[in-house]
């Protein structure tokens, strides 16, 4: 319940973001979902309910806290509400009091926790008439099946925003393109985006969300087996120096001295870590050779 | 000219071991090009860390003891100035006040520039026009109460006059460089290489060129001097300290000549001609007793032919062999600063002298030719060289230049392995050194390439000082 408030703003957020160009919350840009000019990434997503919650309660009003140790309402509010037992819940009354001794003066108790609610962070009941919080559960398993729809219109699949956990949507944006569905606002269509999953780890690729993809749409299949079959084919090796020894004599003391770093190519042709050149350079010297330096234009 | 000659210049005391003021000049500049020094803030002199570097470079062999004792050496100072007026380094000499109680200005953060420009057009020119540039420097700076009358040359050892009055009366409107041009014209048709007399000397100018340091009707600064006669400006004193109490020079002295023209003519022999080696001076082994300056106290001189050479602008150029033990003899009159600077990079100095040797050296040979490809360690030797090479130094240099081939190192590049994928990299591609593996630039703009291309690259970046392992499924000849 909590976390589908959450994306309940996000959504909203999304649809807002079609009718603005700037860089301030929820946009798809070059097809691909971005929260604040940046892909977006679970623990992002968390800081920007987080942040969502705190400006609900500053909006219209002027920050007047005198005391510097004095704790914001919501970062109150959590902190008392970690101290509740298992399945208790407390009502706005109760936290009243404790929350002013946090805060250091009176606030509006339940605008806090009705914004905390709003954003996600807390979990609400109605009972006796009143409204009781506690901090929210920790989500529940959701399959991938539950929040993303295979398609053969529009796209490949489509992820419901309103029910995709922060981390499957993480692994998603990395792996896809995304565009809003022209149909609603809290969904997502996915395409598979080849340099995207070159870039993946295996841990990546491993996951429920990816292998389900995988699986149930032609497209992402079609380009994971693409993936697989070039995939550690093409490999570009940066921060080393490639070297060409043509005599055979340095050739051994090199690898002498920097052992299994230094991988030996063909026609003479070496490699080795950058921060080695100076050994390097100190066998060359040693061995009565100099030198010679080639720069990236060939000269 | 009708000079005499000095029947035995051993009753004398020779004076031939100056420092050697071009070579110094060149060694300074490379100084300055590789460093940077901050001059002063309050008397904008070379600071002590680099006057006592310099020192130990030049060749005045008082300069170090100097150096430590008063924190400067004059001979430092002298090169400095010779440099800055030939252009070849620059740095502030007016200073700012920092305040309007301020008495002397202040030079914050003063570096000495070196001007590369400049000192490649110096040491582009031959050395006969080389030899004019400092000649003509030298001539043009101190004139009036910096001249050798009020002034000590650095390798002299001549008294000079009180300088009290000496920007009065007729001394700022004297042009000493023309007196200077004048007397070295004067000294290049003496005869070359005899000991000649300085009275002599000055009594020829006595009899012929009476009027060649002040005109018969000289101008004064100001009309009222004019009373005050031709030699006011030189006062001479019982001893050398006696304050105030002086024995005017009279025009009508029969001796006024030689008391003031002849006192200058014995110092500008000690001075520039002696300092660029153009004369040998002579002192009498005791210094004079009477009157102060002393007169007479360098009794004779010996004009080199380097002077006519130098003034006719006929300095023959450095000569150089290579002898078939590898040494280069550089033989020069001046010194041959080009001539070093392109031998520098490929021998080692042996000696210097008036014959300079080198010895060519292979890993430098190696080193030079690996710094620069297009330069012919045989082709310079040849083009310098006076004669052929002996036939094993061309052998053996194209074999020390191959050298410089063994180790080639591509620097600011990336490898890419394409395991026999189509890859597009021409664009990219430094070197192929095998199909398959690329040596290549941009690896960024690469990288971006071949996801464009849809190969699904892998983008390793090693550790600094290791080999980061590559992925298990992964194909490379590097460690999985």
């Amino acid at each position: 319940m909590a976390a589908e408030r959450g994306f309940d703003k996000l959504s909203a957020d999304l649809g807002r973001s079609r009718q603005s160009d700037g860089s301030d919350g929820f946009q798809i840009v070059a097809g691909e979902l971005r929260l604040n000019g940046k892909r977006v990434k679970a623990a992002n997503l968390a800081a920007w309910q987080q942040s969502g919650w705190q400006q609900a309660m500053q909006d219209g009003k002027k920050s007047t806290v005198k005391d510097a140790h004095a704790k914001q309402p919501d970062e109150a509010v959590l902190c008392i509400l970690a101290e509740l037992a298992d399945d208790h819940w407390a009502n706005t009354e109760q936290l009243a009091d404790p929350i002013r001794v946090f805060f250091g003066r009176q606030v509006d108790v339940d605008a806090v926790f009705e914004a905390g609610w709003e954003w996600g962070l807390l979990a609400k009941r109605r009972a006796e008439g009143k409204n009781w919080y506690q901090l929210p559960p920790s989500p529940p398993h959701i399959a991938p099946h539950e929040y993303l729809t295979a398609n053969d219109r529009h796209g490949s699949a489509t992820a419901d925003l309103k029910a995709i956990p922060f981390d499957a949507l993480e692994q998603v944006v990395a792996i896809s393109n995304q565009q809003a569905s022209p149909a609603r606002n809290s969904a997502l269509l996915l395409t598979p985006d080849l340099p995207k999953l070159g870039r993946a780890d295996d841990t990546l690729l491993a996951t429920e969300v990816v292998q389900w993809l995988v699986e149930h749409t032609e497209p992402f299949a079609e380009a994971y087996v693409k993936l697989s079959e070039r995939r550690g084919k093409t490999i570009l090796h940066e921060n080393v120096y490639i070297a060409r020894v043509s005599d055979l004599s340095l050739k051994v003391a090199i690898e002498k001295a920097l052992g299994s770093n230094l991988v030996s190519l063909k026609n003479d042709f070496v490699a080795f870590p950058r921060g080695l050149l100076d050994k390097v350079r100190r066998v060359v010297t040693k061995s009565g050779h100099v030198v010679k330096e080639v720069a990236a234009d060939g000269h | 000219m009708d000079i005499e000659g000095v029947k035995d210049a051993s009753e004398f005391e020779i004076f031939t071991d100056r420092p050697d003021v071009r070579r110094d000049l060149h060694l300074f500049a490379g100084y300055v090009r590789d460093r940077d020094i901050k001059r002063g803030h309050r008397d904008n002199s070379i600071g002590k860390a680099d006057a006592r570097r310099l020192a130990k470079l030049f060749s005045d062999p008082d300069a170090e003891e100097e150096v430590e004792e008063d924190g400067y050496a004059s001979w430092v100072d002298c090169i400095d100035g010779l440099a800055r007026r030939l252009g070849l380094v620059h740095y502030d000499t007016e200073g700012t006040y920092a305040g309007y109680t301020s008495r002397e200005p202040c030079f914050p953060d003063n570096y000495i520039e070196f001007d590369a420009l400049a000192y490649e057009n110096l040491t582009s020119m031959n050395l006969a026009a080389q030899e004019k540039e400092l000649l003509d420097s030298l001539l043009q700076n101190n004139q009036g109460c910096s001249s050798e009358f009020y002034l000590p040359n650095f390798c002299g050892r001549l008294d000079h006059f009180d300088s009290r009055g000496c920007a009065t009366g007729l001394m700022p409107l004297r042009d000493f460089t023309a007196i200077r041009r004048f007397l070295l014209d004067l000294l290049s048709q003496c005869p070359a290489g005899e000991w000649l007399s300085t009275a002599s000397l000055i009594e020829y100018l006595k009899k012929k060129h009476r009027y060649f340091l002040i005109p018969k009707k000289p101008e004064f600064k100001e009309q009222w001097d004019q009373k005050r006669g031709r030699y006011d400006n030189f006062r001479e004193s019982p001893k050398r300290e006696s304050w105030g109490d002086y024995i005017a020079i009279n025009e009508i002295d029969a001796d006024a000549f030689e008391r003031v023209e002849g006192r200058y003519v014995e110092r500008f022999l000690e001075g520039i001609p002696q300092l660029l080696g153009y004369v040998d001076v002579a002192y009498a082994k005791r210094r004079p007793k009477g009157v102060f300056p002393p007169l007479g106290f360098l009794p004779a001189f010996r004009v080199s032919e380097r002077l006519q050479r130098a003034l006719q602008g006929k300095i023959a150029e450095p000569t150089l062999r290579v002898t078939a033990t590898f040494e280069v003899y550089v033989q020069s009159e001046m010194y041959p600063a080009r001539l070093l600077r392109d031998l520098a990079p490929i021998c080692e100095l042996v000696s210097e002298d008036t014959t300079t040797v080198f010895r060519l050296d292979r890993q430098k040979v190696a080193a030079a030719c690996a710094a620069d490809p297009r330069l012919d360690v045989t082709h310079l030797l040849e083009s310098l060289s006076i004669d052929s090479l002996p036939a094993n130094v061309h052998r053996e240099l194209a074999d020390w230049s191959a050298h410089s081939e063994k180790f080639i190192l591509y620097s600011v590049c990336s490898l890419l392995e394409t395991d026999g994928q189509e890859a597009e990299v021409e664009h990219y591609r430094v070197e192929n050194i095998v199909r398959g593996i690329d040596i290549v630039r941009s690896p960024e703009s690469l990288y971006a390439a071949l996801e464009k291309q849809q190969l699904a690259p892998l983008r390793i970046k090693h550790n600094e000082e290791s080999l980061s392992p590559l992925p298990a499924n992964s194909r490379s000849a590097f460690p999985r």
